[in-house]
């Protein structure tokens, strides 16, 4: 058990001193298109990630957001590289894992773990939570049978589960506890990046606050490090230090949770952010909504320029014709868009 | 601590003795089927005549199926009648089913007969789960080019009409049999193996070559489906094989409908060593079998002696008719979409 506490992070700092725990540089995920009888061929790509960069600094929690089927669960799951990237980097702690293959990626997944949205779907049925949970251990040959139970029953009440539940199946729990189970799977190996997909998204709400301030608790004590993939505003400002909007596979506006709700510089953004109910029924009242036209463009094939044309309100002559760059605008506050720069 | 300071309970009082694993629940379900029970009875009480047929035997309760009584009189005797027969040691024998045209003891015949049966139906459902799910599993699994040059393969094997296949290859066998001392000693040895199980191995042989398809075909299916659950995805993450995947994840969830599916197949099995024992190319001559005994009755005027028939023919029925009952009471409790997850 001794080689599962000890770490040996490989330290990367940026310019402000802070420790970058995953380094994501132009990661790009297409999709084949196939078509033919008998012989398939290629004949297009679905761009779910059209270049995506961004750092996650150890501790901290990254939000990224975005409406369905704009790539944020693809970014996540090509960050663990359960989908490979067609193109980019991904350094985690300073390795890159875009290179590594077979036995060298098994190795790194013990540092790297993941939640997954439906609890329903990310349980084997067929096992005992007991197994489930002691899998990862399993899988990676650490420990003998006796310790690995006992870890089982440490994680167990971490997560604020009865270790009684060990020879339970998954069946016999509700969505909350379920959810309680994929995180101490997730905890098994301890990890140091956590990479969460939607966690909350499928249960209630009066259950989204226990699992949301049981990952918040977790952070703090273990020292964990978040991806938190998310379409619900309010939940990602609460747990996250900076928010990464994503739309049709890009990163439109990346910043500090604060200086994003209060300062929402990207046109999608603004129009994101209005959609958000205020509970305070002056305010509520005088919020004007900004209510985008039109539908999300096909991944297959997005338009030319900046990608957000088809839909912005203010968009001018240049944004049909050029790519706007993620841009410093002000400290930490990133933006891509013609207007702003 | 903080996380752990309350653990959740289930409202019940837990206790771990109860907990209901996915067997035991299938079971509770199967019990519900009181037409299954019956056929699972039915084949129990079946399988422990066969098995103990030669026990009966050496007992005095059950006559050699091969023995030839004396014929005063009558070529048939119909049940229920009592002969002497002075070449015997023990020479007061009852027929309770009658006899055949041979003067052998039906009763015998019927369950020495369902030892050619079941073991043809066992070793045939056998032999085809065993390939078909390894087939369809690599398939599916792998997916791609391999399993569409897999499946392609499949295709072609579908198109061959199984029981013209069947008559040929049985033909074919029973002329190798016949030419024993004019063949290489590779097929001199299959020859003689043929031999010492009276004719029943090279019926496994061509029972098993096709059988497989439709259940290679329902496996690949299952795993495809399977394939895409989210906790395939999570085995995947904290770094499980393929070979662990596949036996420990994929091959639990989907072996329910193929268990049924094998168990209903036992039944097609049986059905077909019958049509093949019938048209005289099934198991070898004295061999007894259903199949061979209705064709006897066939062959005599068994309008006279309807127990000629009505033996192997009621025999049959009930064998085909328990296997479809188990096969249903069987997908009830085996498929998890019919109860809660």
């Amino acid at each position: 058990m001794t080689e599962l506490m000890t770490q040996t992070p490989t330290v990367q700092k940026d310019a402000k001193g802070r420790e970058v725990l995953l380094r994501v540089r132009g990661l790009k995920k297409y999709f084949p298109i196939m078509a033919g009888f008998i012989i398939q061929r290629e004949v297009g790509s679905i761009k779910a990630v059209d270049g995506v960069s961004f750092d996650v600094y150890k501790g901290e929690t990254l939000g990224l957001v975005g409406e369905s089927g704009c790539g944020k669960s693809t970014t996540g799951r090509t960050v663990l590289q359960l989908y490979r990237p067609t193109a980019g980097s991904v350094e985690f702690e300073g390795i890159d894992l875009v290179k590594l293959k077979g036995e060298a990626l098994r190795r790194m997944r013990r540092r790297m773990q993941m939640i997954f949205q439906d609890p329903y779907a990310s349980l084997n049925p067929r096992m005992s939570v007991g197994r489930i949970i002691a899998e990862p251990l399993f899988v990676h040959g650490i420990g003998t049978p006796a310790e690995r139970a006992e870890r089982v029953q440490y994680l167990l009440e971490k997560v604020g589960l009865n270790p009684y539940f060990v020879n339970r199946y998954p069946h016999e729990f509700s969505g909350g506890q379920r959810q309680r189970i994929g995180i101490a799977r997730a905890l098994a190996l301890n990890p140091t990046l956590i990479v969460a997909d939607e966690p909350i998204s499928a249960l209630d709400v009066s259950i989204q606050a226990q699992v949301v301030n049981l990952l918040q608790d977790l952070q703090r004590e273990l020292g964990l490090t978040y991806l938190f993939i998310a379409h619900d505003l309010s939940m990602v400002r609460h747990i996250c230090d900076r928010v990464a909007v994503m739309y049709l596979g890009k990163i439109v506006e990346l910043a500090p949770s604060d200086e994003l709700y209060s300062n929402p510089l990207h046109p999608y953004t603004q129009a994101l952010l209005s959609a958000v109910p205020v509970p305070d029924p002056a305010i509520e009242k005088k919020r004007q909504r900004i209510i985008l036209k039109g539908d999300v463009p096909s991944p297959a094939n997005p338009p030319v320029g900046c990608n957000f044309n088809t839909r912005c309100p203010v968009a001018v002559e240049s944004c049909f014709r050029d790519e706007p760059e993620l841009k410093e605008v002000s400290p930490g506050h990133f933006v891509a868009c013609h207007l702003t720069n | 601590m903080a996380v752990a300071s309350k653990p959740l309970s289930l409202g019940k009082q837990q206790d771990e003795t109860k907990t209901r694993t996915p067997l035991s629940d299938a079971w509770t379900q199967f019990r519900r089927n009181k037409l299954a029970l019956i056929g699972l009875a039915f084949i129990i009480f079946l399988i422990l005549l066969a098995i103990g047929a030669d026990f009966l035997q050496s007992i005095g309760f059950l006559d050699d199926p091969l023995y030839q009584h004396e014929a005063p009189g009558m070529t048939f005797a119909p049940p229920m009648t009592c002969t002497q027969d002075p070449r015997r040691m023990n020479p007061q024998w009852c027929f309770v089913f009658g006899t055949d045209d041979l003067r052998r003891d039906m009763m015998s015949r019927a369950i020495y007969g369902a030892r050619v049966s079941l073991s043809v139906g066992f070793v045939g459902a056998s032999i085809s789960m065993l390939i078909g799910i390894t087939y369809g599993m690599i398939a599916g699994y792998y997916g791609g080019a391999i399993d569409n040059l897999m499946m392609r393969f499949i295709d072609f094997l579908y198109a061959i009409p199984d029981l013209a296949l069947f008559i040929l290859l049985q033909v074919f066998f029973k002329a190798l049999a016949a030419e024993r001392d004019r063949v290489g000693p590779f097929a001199q040895a299959l020859v003689d193996i043929d031999r010492s199980m009276g004719g029943l191995f090279f019926l496994f042989i061509v029972l098993g070559l096709l059988s497989w398809i439709g259940i290679a075909r329902l496996a690949r299916g299952q795993t495809l489906s399977y394939k895409q659950k989210e906790f395939v995805e999570a085995a995947r993450a904290i770094g499980a094989r393929d070979r662990r995947i596949i036996f420990t994840h994929l091959l639990p969830n989907i072996l329910g409908p193929l268990v049924v599916v094998g168990v209903q197949s036992i039944a097609g099995f049986i059905g077909v060593e019958t049509a093949l024992s019938y048209l005289g190319i099934g198991v070898n001559a004295p061999t007894p079998s259903w199949g061979s005994m209705i064709a006897t009755a066939q062959n005599n005027t068994f309008g006279a002696y309807p127990h000629l028939v009505l033996v192997p023919a009621v025999m049959l029925g009930l064998t085909v008719l328990s296997f479809y009952f188990l096969a249903d009471g069987l997908r009830d409790a085996l498929d998890p979409s019919l109860r809660g997850t």
